[in-house]
C-alpha cells in the first residue's frame, strides 16, 4: 500500500519525477563510466608495460596538419634515410595517419618504407596463411614471447601486386606469409594490412598497405638505436628534421608508455570529476526539490495527517519517492552502461564484462548516494515535524 | 455512557514572545450518540477545541478521556491512530486532494489499514451509494460541485467506521439547500449511532443538534 501511494505521488508529479530521473540517470551513467575508465586505465597501463617495454628505440611525433612545405609522407622518406647514416642508429621505421584520419595510409604504389608491428593488436587480429586458412591472432601470440614482440623497424621497401604482396626486409625479398584485415574488430576499422615473416610467424610484420599519393595528417615513427644511448640521439634527431624546418617531438619507448598512461589517467580523473560534479548537482536538485515540495505540499499533507498518517509515515513518503526514482536511474544507467562498453575494448585488455563493472563499489556508491540526500535534506525532515494537520488544512501556514 | 471526557483542558498559543491562552480550563463531557453543536464568535475557540477533539493538535495541559482512557501523554504515532480508528472530520472546505479520484480521496484513511484489496474496494463503494455520489467514483475532485465534494468528504470520514464524526462548519461553503441535505444525512448518521459534534455559526444548524455548547474567549460559556 505504502509502494502503491509512492508509485501513485510520482505519477502525479511527472515533471518534477522525470527530472530527478534524468538527473541521475547521468549522473550514475558518469559515475559508472568513470568506475569503469578507472578498471580500463589498470589494464591498459598493464598492457603498456608489456608491450611497449621495448628497450632502445625512440619514436617521434609530428602533427603533419602544422607542417607548411611538406605535406606528403614520401618527402620524409630522405630525411629518414638520413637517419639512418647518424652514428648509432640502427634501423627507421614509421607509419602515418592519412587526411582523412582513418589511419589508412593510401600512399604512394613507389612507397619505401612502411613496415610497422602493430604489437598492441596481436589480439585481435586475424592472419591468413599463403594457402588462405586463417591464422588467429592467438596462435601468433603463443608462439611469441615478450622478447620476441620488438617493433618491426626494419626499414625495407615494399610493392602492391594485386593481392599478393613483395616485401622486402632489410633490401632482401622475403615470403609474403600472410594478409590480414583487422575488420570491424579493429581499433581503426578499414585498415589492411600484410603479415611477413622473414624467419618465423613469431617475427610477423604487419606492413599498411599504401595505394595512391596522399597528404598525411600526423606521422609517427620509429627509430632504433644502438645500445643504451637513445637518450643521447634525440637532439642528432631534432637537428635533423630541424635543418628541413619540421618541429617534431621525440620520445623513448619509456617515455611513451608515461605519456600513454597519462593520456589514459587524464581521462579517467575527467570522467571522475564529472560524476562528481554530477553527483553534488544532483544531490542538490534533489533536496531543493523536496524542499520545494514540502512547501507546496503542506496542504495535501495536512489532509493526509487529518485522515490517519503519521508524520513518519509522510517522511517516507517524501523519501521513498526519491528512492524508488533513484533506483529506477540506476537501473537504467547501469543496463545504458553495459550497452555502451566495448566488447573489443574488453577483448583486447583481456578484462571480463563482470571485471569491468565493479558492482559492489556501484552498490556502495548507491548508499553514499542516499546517506547524502537524507543528511542534506534534514531541513525536510524538521519542515514535517513542524507540520500541524490542524492548522494545516485550514492553510494557516 | 461518556465517550469524550476533557478535564481542565487548556490550550495555549505561543509566537515566541506573546502566550494566547485560547482554551482555558475547559471541562467537557460528550455522551456516546450525541449530536451536539459548538457554537460561538469568531476567535473563541470552538475550531481549537475542534483539532483537539479530533486529535489533530495536542494540550497544553489537561486531560483527555477516549473511552476512558487518557490520551493525553500519546505520542505523533498513537494520535494518527487515533485520527484513523477513533474520530473521522467532515471540514468545511471539504478538504480533498484535488488531483486525486473520489475513490483515491475516500481511500485516504483505509491507506494505514491492512485490508484485502477487494475488500477495500467493496467498502468504498458501499459507502459512496450510501451517499448518492458512486457514479463519480473515477472523477477527479478538482471536478465535482460543492455538494458532491461535500458527500465525498462524508464519505472518507465514515468509510472508517469511527463512531465520533467531527464537522467543522460542514455547510458553510454550501448553498442553503445542500446546507440542509448535509444537515439531514449527518442526523441520519446520528440517528444510527453515530456520535457527532459540528461546529457552526449557523444558529438553524445548532437548533437541529440535541445538545448545544457555548464557547467565549476560550471558556465554555453556555452548555
Amino acid at each position: 500500500m505504502f509502494f502503491k501511494t509512492i508509485f501513485k505521488i510520482i505519477f502525479k508529479e511527472k515533471l518534477i519525477s522525470f527530472f530527478i530521473l534524468i538527473q541521475f540517470i547521468l549522473t550514475f551513467f558518469v559515475s559508472f563510466a568513470a568506475i569503469e575508465n578507472y578498471k580500463v586505465l589498470n589494464a591498459q597501463k598493464e598492457k603498456a608495460n608489456q608491450f611497449f617495454n621495448i628497450k632502445n628505440t625512440l619514436v617521434i611525433y609530428e602533427d603533419g596538419d602544422r607542417t607548411e612545405g611538406l605535406k606528403y609522407i614520401e618527402d620524409y622518406y630522405s630525411i629518414l634515410d638520413n637517419l639512418k647514416t647518424i652514428k648509432g642508429i640502427e634501423a627507421v621505421g614509421y607509419y602515418c595517419v592519412s587526411g582523412n584520419q582513418n589511419y589508412e595510409p593510401n600512399f604512394t604504389s613507389s612507397i619505401k618504407q612502411c613496415i610497422y608491428l602493430n604489437e598492441d593488436m596481436l589480439d585481435i587480429i586475424t592472419l591468413k596463411d599463403s594457402d588462405g586458412n586463417r591464422i588467429n591472432g592467438d596462435v601468433i601470440k603463443k608462439k611469441s614471447t615478450n622478447d620476441s614482440r620488438n617493433p618491426a623497424i626494419v626499414g625495407s621497401a615494399l610493392k602492391v601486386k594485386g593481392e599478393n604482396f613483395d616485401v622486402f626486409y632489410d633490401g632482401e625479398k622475403i615470403e609474403c606469409t600472410a594478409v590480414c584485415s583487422l575488420g570491424e574488430k579493429s581499433f581503426f576499422p578499414g585498415t589492411q594490412h600484410i603479415g611477413a615473416a622473414a624467419v618465423d610467424l613469431k617475427d610477423a610484420v604487419i606492413c599498411n598497405v599504401v595505394k595512391d599519393r596522399f597528404k598525411y595528417a600526423a606521422f609517427k615513427g620509429f627509430i632504433k638505436v644502438n645500445g643504451n644511448n637513445a637518450e643521447d640521439l634525440k637532439n642528432s634527431i631534432y637537428k635533423c628534421f630541424k635543418e628541413k624546418g619540421i618541429e617534431v617531438r621525440v620520445v623513448t619507448m619509456e617515455e611513451e608508455v608515461v605519456e600513454y598512461i597519462k593520456q589514459t589517467e587524464g581521462f579517467t580523473i575527467m570522467t571522475y570529476r564529472l560524476a562528481i560534479g554530477l553527483s553534488i548537482f544532483s544531490i542538490l536538485g534533489t533536496v531543493i526539490t523536496l524542499i520545494l515540495s514540502i512547501n507546496r505540499k503542506k496542504k495535501e499533507f495536512g489532509i493526509r495527517m487529518a485522515t490517519g498518517s503519521s508524520k513518519l509515515y509522510l517522511i517516507g513518503l517524501v523519501y521513498g519517492q526519491i528512492v524508488v526514482i533513484v533506483i529506477a536511474a540506476y537501473i537504467i544507467a547501469f543496463f545504458w552502461e553495459q550497452s555502451r562498453s566495448s566488447e573489443d575494448l574488453v577483448r583486447t585488455l583481456g578484462l571480463s564484462t563482470a571485471e569491468l563493472f565493479n558492482i559492489s563499489f556501484s552498490i556502495k556508491y548507491l548508499l553514499l548516494v542516499f546517506i547524502i540526500i537524507l543528511v542534506f535534506s534534514s531541513m525536510v525532515i524538521k519542515g514535517i515535524l513542524r507540520l500541524e494537520p490542524g492548522e494545516l488544512v485550514r492553510g494557516k501556514n | 455512557m461518556s465517550i469524550i471526557n476533557l478535564v481542565d483542558v487548556r490550550k495555549v498559543f505561543s509566537d515566541g514572545e506573546c502566550y494566547i491562552d485560547v482554551l482555558k480550563n475547559i471541562n467537557l463531557t460528550i455522551g456516546k450518540g450525541e449530536l451536539l453543536a459548538i457554537v460561538g464568535p469568531s476567535g473563541s475557540g470552538k475550531s481549537t477545541l475542534m483539532n483537539l477533539l479530533g486529535f489533530m493538535d495536542k494540550p497544553t495541559s489537561g486531560r483527555y478521556l477516549l473511552e476512558e482512557k487518557d490520551t493525553s501523554k500519546f505520542n505523533d504515532i498513537q494520535y494518527a491512530k487515533l485520527r484513523t480508528q477513533k474520530v473521522s472530520f467532515i471540514f468545511q472546505e471539504y478538504n480533498l486532494l484535488d488531483d486525486y479520484t473520489v475513490y483515491d480521496n475516500v481511500e485516504l484513511p483505509l491507506l494505514h489499514r491492512r485490508m484485502r484489496k477487494k475488500e477495500k474496494k467493496e467498502l468504498i463503494l458501499s459507502t459512496l451509494k450510501k451517499l448518492g455520489i458512486e457514479h463519480k467514483i473515477d472523477t477527479k475532485a478538482a471536478k465535482l460541485s460543492g455538494g458532491e465534494k461535500q458527500r465525498v468528504a462524508i464519505a472518507r470520514a465514515l468509510v472508517t467506521g469511527c463512531d465520533i464524526l467531527l464537522a467543522d462548519e460542514p455547510t458553510g461553503a454550501l448553498d442553503q439547500e445542500r446546507g440542509k441535505d448535509i444537515m439531514d444525512l449527518l442526523q441520519i448518521l446520528n440517528k444510527e449511532g453515530k456520535t457527532i459534534i459540528v461546529v457552526t455559526h449557523d444558529p438553524n444548524i445548532a437548533a437541529r443538534c440535541k445538545r448545544t455548547i457555548r464557547i467565549v474567549d476560550g471558556v465554555i460559556y453556555e452548555d
